[in-house]
């Protein structure tokens, strides 16, 4: 097997940048096509790394044939044979491939070749970001139907396996359990990296804050799920590179009473997921985000009752659309509290039709003590924002101390132009804002309705006065100061003239609390989710600070 | 309500650059050649040539793109070394620094992680 290695000068890309943040100036007509420059290669076939999946999976090349591995995403990922006959840590000439760079295998041999991203996947390459090349003329079917062979269930099968008395990891636990089982962690701590493939099991502990998953700063993710109906309750993960809980691909999850902290990429993520719920979780310390709930279309996925803290994000949303939920939460001490937003390096945009109600959203970019990353930091210091998407529904929070805007709408240039449009933003609670308690900016921020918001200034001036969501509105909704403010930042950070803070030394938090019930809590695979936890918006009201939290949710326990 | 014109917190310089040649810059540029064509027009007016209303809603309804061609285009009483001044030199000031800062904030931003 042969290799080359390709990597783009940063010099094509910022011409391509210039001339696509000239033409978003002059009206973001024919925003088609900006972006980065396509590679122009002969004879290869290019897969694209998406955040998180190949774009094709599978691909079929010629004996001698090559693929071309180009990295289309914002996180870090590689090309790893599943028989580690290649990878791309040989031919790129290190484990992590950034954005933008790329690298090609040759196929010198006929046959079928499945690989797998070590960061997003299982290394049996079954779950997560996978792929399969076919070389030459051999017969391939893939996969069809459930991963494996086991079926999702509804109820508990009432057998309890435990770690470590019965089995001495937790990975071996998971592995022996058949779905419906419940795999008990006894306190400690354990150094691990966990997957779960097999369908409706429950992975709980015996006590949120004294069992904790510790990567160390040297393992990828706590927690990867790849099977339906699998549900993770009442333990801590903290110390990854990437993620704290992560499910991927999967219909059907439930994550209640975990805690992630100062884990490198996300604290408790779904993506490409739906059914789902997250509940009485906290996340803090991410440079990301720490909830996030990415690709999903409907999503039917609801985060009730979770506290995000010193994150990049509080929580995030890309290209998540339809039924999701992020109501009755707290997100504090972030670079932006929240956020939805679209992007072409997942499926489905754009992100659309996300109701955010009865949220308390505060000190966003105030104290300086959140981790963070450049995308983050283009953002900073707003508490709601709705960047590229449509349709949400942002009611009933308050929203207080944001360094810049409390509640902002703007579009977003990726590869395509996503205007953020026809949301209605509706008896807020908005005050102490730096620079604008509302504001809408950019080209395109039309349809947005503001009413009954409390609140002192906005941007442009009265955005609420004149577009009401009842009656008539003028077309003049937004303006281009909160926009601008993009591309200083960015050029902030290319320039290096911004410090990020390092995740690994974010604020340890407080004891949270346990699973009602504790070990002895009854078992409730992750079926029919959503269903159960859709919340009752009538009774959900506007928080205050330092009132707790009101859950308007039915418990599943 | 706070100033159209204020900049994001912390408000360092490359906030101001794209505030003054993105957001403030621009509405100068309106702001004079609006008010040169207009100047002209009303002499045009006065001297009971036709077409001043056309190119008056013109000026004012396309900013920037109709001051600027009226005054390259049909302006009467300004000398064409200066009416091609105005417009030029006001280009030059506006679009050689922000395409300076569109130069620095294009391109990748570098690893996501600091791990």
């Amino acid at each position: 097997m042969r290799a080359r290695r390709f990597m783009f000068t940063t010099a094509n890309t910022r011409v391509a940048g210039t001339i696509c943040g000239l033409l978003a100036l002059v009206g973001a007509i024919g925003m088609s096509g900006c972006g980065k420059p396509e590679p122009k290669l002969t004879g290869t076939v290019l897969v694209s790394m998406a955040d998180n999946s190949y774009s094709p999976a599978i691909v079929r090349v010629p004996v001698g044939g090559s693929v071309v591995f180009m990295n289309t995403g914002r996180n870090d990922h590689n090309v790893i044979a599943v028989d580690h006959s290649f990878s791309t840590e040989k031919t790129f000439g290190n484990i992590k491939m950034p954005p933008e760079s790329m690298s090609e295998l040759v196929f010198a041999h006929a046959g079928v070749f499945p690989f797998y991203c070590s960061f997003h996947a299982t290394p049996d390459g079954k779950v997560g970001m996978v792929g399969v090349a076919v070389v030459g003329d051999v017969q391939y079917t893939p996969p069809t139907g459930n991963r494996g062979v086991l079926a999702v269930v509804d109820k508990a099968t009432g057998v309890t396996r435990r770690v470590p008395q019965d089995y001495p990891t937790i990975q071996n636990g998971v592995d022996a359990a058949n779905p419906g089982d419940l795999v008990l962690v006894d306190k400690g701590v354990y150094t691990e990296a966990v997957f779960v493939t097999t369908p409706s099991v429950t992975l709980r502990g015996v006590d949120r804050n004294e069992v904790i998953l510790d990567g160390k700063f040297e393992i990828g993710t706590g927690v990867m799920v790849g099977g339906n109906g699998v549900v993770i309750e009442n333990m801590t993960a903290r110390n990854y590179t990437l993620n704290g809980f992560f499910w991927t691909g999967v219909r059907g999850f439930r994550g209640s009473y975990l805690t992630a902290y100062n884990n490198g990429d996300y604290g408790i993520y779904a993506f490409g997921s739906s059914d789902g719920l997250f509940e009485h979780s906290y996340g803090s310390g991410s440079p990301d985000s720490a909830f996030y709930i990415g690709q999903c279309a409907p999503c039917n996925v609801v985060l009730n009752d979770v506290v995000g803290a010193y994150s990049g994000l509080g929580y995030s949303g890309t290209n998540s659309s339809g039924d999701m939920y992020v109501v009755n939460s707290r997100f504090e001490h972030n670079r932006t509290g929240l956020s939805t937003t679209t992007f072409d390096i997942e499926l489905v945009p754009p992100g659309r039709d996300t109701t955010i109600m009865g949220n308390l959203v505060s000190d966003s970019g105030l104290d300086n003590e959140a981790a963070g990353f450049y995308a983050t930091e283009t953002l900073a210091g707003n508490g709601i924002a709705l960047v590229g998407t449509h349709t949400n529904r942002v009611e009933r929070n308050t929203v207080l101390r944001s360094r810049n805007n409390g509640i902002l709408i703007v579009p977003i240039l990726d590869r395509h132009f996503w205007p953020s449009t026809r949301h209605v933003v509706r008896n807020n609670v908005v005050l102490q804002s730096g620079r604008a308690d509302l504001a809408a900016g950019g080209f395109g921020t039309l349809g947005n309705c503001f009413s009954g918001n409390l609140y002192r200034t906005s941007l442009p001036w009265g955005l609420q006065t004149l577009n009401g969501c009842e009656g008539a509105r003028v077309p003049i909704a937004s303006d281009l100061s909160a926009y601008m403010t993009f591309f200083g930042s960015i050029a902030q950070i290319r320039m290096g003239q911004f410090k990020l803070n390092d995740y690994r030394t974010r604020p340890v938090p407080p004891p949270q609390p346990n699973l009602p019930g504790g070990a002895a809590a009854p078992v409730v695979p992750a079926a029919h989710v959503f269903e159960a936890a859709k919340p009752d918006l009538n009774v959900i009201r506007t928080p205050s600070e330092g009132a707790p939290i009101k859950t308007a949710m039915v418990s599943l326990q | 309500m706070p100033s159209l014109f204020s900049v994001s917190n912390p408000a360092t310089a490359f906030q101001w650059w794209f505030v003054v040649y993105v957001y403030v810059l621009p509405l100068l540029l309106y702001a004079s050649w609006a008010a040169l064509s207009l100047m002209d027009l009303n002499e045009r007016a006065r001297a009971g040539e036709p077409g001043s209303f056309a190119w008056g809603a013109a000026v004012l309804l396309f900013p920037l793109i109709g001051g600027a061609a009226y005054l390259l285009g049909s302006s009467r009483r300004l000398r064409g070394s200066s009416r091609f001044a105005i417009v030029f030199s006001g280009l030059i000031v506006w679009l050689v620094p922000l395409i300076v800062g569109l130069w620095l904030a294009g391109g990748p931003l570098g690893p996501k992680a600091l791990s």
